[in-house]
């Protein structure tokens, strides 16, 4: 019977430890905060201030901007390059999704390119009066080509929120 | 000694009760924090679930600005965004229908007249357009970072 006494005070005790003996201070009587966790509070907004991210959109491009002062560490979109899986790394499932981003991206401004080029010469055959059979062809292929490019585009984007929003959260001190 | 146990096992409960009760706070991003999801139309999405709480129509007013109210830098940037959604919208799509009917008319013999305006001003409406789109998605944005870093405070 005691050493099944010991056993629950021990456990006890293990269990305050483990989660910092805050947690035991952390409250007065009343439930209400008190200067620890105010202070834990106050450490894990300025981490948020200093290292959270978010995308501003810029003509077909996002920048990727750090902390409350807007430092853009890179940039994504239409063909553009930056290691975003580097950045969100600390993240596993910010890195899921950074893949998704990239594969994405890629096909949608690919698709996208493609897809303005053939309606561009479309237009330019069917404006030099040629009455060439080809100009609704391209037009139409082209504007298909940027509607599924856009899908992908849209999607990589919807990743790119998820991604940054997942590295936030897992942000120490959180 | 039976007492002295059940002393110790309500001591024990108790502990844990106060590390769960600490943790409860961890969640608080999980449970609260917004996103903007952008497949299929714009929304605004909360916590881990995913769970819709706002879907950004193009025609009226979205709301964002009341979802936010609670932090006052959120509102300021969601202003932002409810000024710009609504007239880059309709700016960008009154511009790509022009561009549509000018590739309809270019194929036309002859050409109607105004087939040599629609094109500039097509363009011109869909530039204007997705740059009151452009202040608005960075309204957006903006609105959901300080949103969920005032979850902090």
């Amino acid at each position: 019977m005691l050493a099944l006494g010991v056993t629950a005070l021990t456990a006890g005790s293990l269990a305050a430890q483990t989660t910092g003996h805050t947690s035991a201070i952390t409250r007065n009587q009343n439930g209400s905060p008190t200067l620890p966790a105010q202070s834990a509070t106050k450490d894990s907004a300025q981490v948020y201030d200093s290292q959270a991210l978010r995308f501003e959109s810029r003509w077909g491009s996002a920048d990727i901007i750090r902390g409350s002062k807007g430092e853009v560490i890179g940039t994504v979109g239409w063909f553009r390059e930056f290691d975003l899986e580097k950045v969100l790394q600390s993240s596993p499932r910010a890195l899921t999704d950074a893949q998704e981003f990239r594969v994405n991206n890629f096909r949608g401004s690919l698709v996208t390119a493609i897809g303005a080029s053939l309606v561009t010469i479309g237009i330019v055959v069917a404006s030099n009066n040629s009455n060439n059979a080809s100009s609704p062809i391209l037009i139409i292929a082209g504007a298909g080509g940027i509607g599924w490019g856009l899908q992908h585009l849209n999607r990589s984007y919807a990743a790119l929120s998820r991604a940054i929003w997942w590295y936030n959260r897992d942000l120490p001190n959180r | 000694m039976r007492i002295l146990f059940t002393a110790c096992l309500l001591t024990g409960v108790a502990t844990m009760g106060v590390t769960m009760e600490s943790g409860g706070q961890v969640t608080t991003y999980d449970e609260r924090a917004l996103r903007v999801d952008a497949a299929p139309g714009l929304r605004i999405v909360r916590g881990v679930h995913d769970s819709v709480v706002l879907n950004l129509s193009e025609f009226r007013r979205t709301g964002l600005a009341d979802l936010v109210a609670s932090s006052p830098k959120a509102a300021a940037a969601a202003e932002v965004f409810e000024k710009n959604y609504r007239p880059g919208s309709l700016f960008a799509g009154a511009g790509i229908a022009l561009f549509g009917l000018n590739i309809g008319l270019s194929s036309m013999q002859p050409r109607p007249w105004i087939a040599g305006w629609l094109l500039p001003v097509s363009v011109g409406l869909i530039v204007y357009g997705g740059y009151r789109l452009q202040l608005a998605y960075r309204g957006l944005q903006k609105a959901v970072w300080w949103y969920n870093r005032d979850l902090k405070s």
